[in-house]
């Protein structure tokens, strides 16, 4: 009986909908940054998935259409870089070459520690997009042959740190430009870590996105030239 | 109506670039390709924002929920993320600060130095 719903595409979709409702909602009431509606969401799932003993292929058969919308929402991201062009042009030099040190220090830093660590290929092309958005990271994580779910999973803790830490950071660091911790938050912790940027201050805000948007591209340009 | 047209522009828009980005002689992602030539659109005035909100606006408001499935699907992957568990983590959180840290401080030499240089056009 409960097969019959459950196979369908319908129930997976409405699954992944619903329980994104309900993160949403959550994150509204408590607004706090381990809270976020990705999380929350997923775990929703993931636990009526358990209780009800339904596999994971029956879920994606529906949630597999909400996914089809992540190409189109990402080419969207070029519209809030669009709007952010006053700030660019403003900060243009500053902004470049943020960008491309955080983008080139996380790909570096991420493949001498997984060498240290003696992770093999799959694995490192799992974590090596992890500083960057979702949206970029998932494609580049394909496109290397790593586990994509590892990737999100990298993404979303890396993004959580550095949300929760860029306060202390910028203390630690002794930033105090504000377009300098706007970039390294970007850079950093991509659009997470973005969330904390716009609380901090509007400069910190809104160069953050630009540096997500910039890091992501840059990021990719370089994957085309690594080797692992 | 208008809501069934702007989500039909950007569709199309990624399904083309995504064509496109398969003839590129590197591999790039169709979907950041779809990005950038959009940017480069709204650059030129080919394409207005208002052309694509608030189809866009929504998307980009409600991302986390098209990383639901991939996110659930790591429970396949569980076995290989234990196995991995603290270097997976220590990778995460070092490369975060390295990161930051660089980030920032390349930002501020580059500001230290445009200031320098244009202190200097002033006093010369």
């Amino acid at each position: 009986m409960l097969e019959n719903i459950t196979s369908q595409p319908i129930f997976g979709f409405s699954l992944c909908v619903g329980a994104y409702t309900i993160a949403l909602s959550v994150k509204r009431r408590f607004n706090y940054t381990l809270l976020n509606p990705l999380l929350v969401g997923a775990l929703i799932v993931i636990a009526i998935l358990s209780v009800f003993k339904i596999p994971l292929e029956s879920f994606l058969t529906g949630a597999n259409f909400v996914s089809m919308f992540l190409g189109p929402a990402t080419a969207a991201l070029a519209i809030s870089m669009y709007n952010q062009l006053d700030t660019i042009k403003k900060n243009l030099l500053p902004i470049l070459v943020g960008s491309v040190v955080g983008a080139a220090t996380a790909v570096a830093s991420i493949l001498l520690l997984c060498k240290m660590f003696g992770l093999n290929a799959e694995m490192t092309a799992s974590l090596l997009p992890k500083s960057i958005t979702t949206a970029f990271g998932t494609e580049l994580s394909k496109q290397l042959g790593g586990i994509v779910p590892i990737t999100v999973a990298a993404i979303s803790t890396t993004g959580i740190f550095g949300a929760i830490t860029a306060p202390y950071l910028i203390k630690l660091f002794k930033i105090k430009n504000p377009v300098a911790s706007g970039l390294a938050i970007g850079a950093s912790s991509h659009v997470l870590g973005t969330s904390k940027a716009i609380e901090l201050g509007e400069v910190e805000g809104s160069v953050s996105s630009i540096a997500v948007g910039l890091c992501g591209i840059i990021t990719v340009i370089i994957a085309i030239f690594v080797r692992f | 109506m208008k809501i069934f047209a702007k989500t039909t522009i950007l569709f199309v828009l990624f399904m083309i670039s995504d064509i496109i980005a398969g003839f590129l002689p590197f591999p790039f992602p169709g979907s950041i390709l779809a990005m950038i030539i959009l940017f480069f659109m709204l650059l030129s005035g080919i394409i207005k924002t208002k052309n694509l909100e608030p189809v866009s606006d929504f998307l980009l408001k409600n991302m986390p929920l098209l990383f639901i499935p991939p996110t659930v699907s790591i429970i396949s992957y569980l076995d290989i993320l234990k196995s991995v568990l603290w270097q997976f983590l220590a990778v995460c959180i070092i490369s975060t600060i390295v990161t930051f840290a660089l980030t920032a401080y390349s930002v501020k030499l580059t500001v230290y130095l445009l200031n320098k240089k244009r202190g200097n056009k002033e006093n010369a």
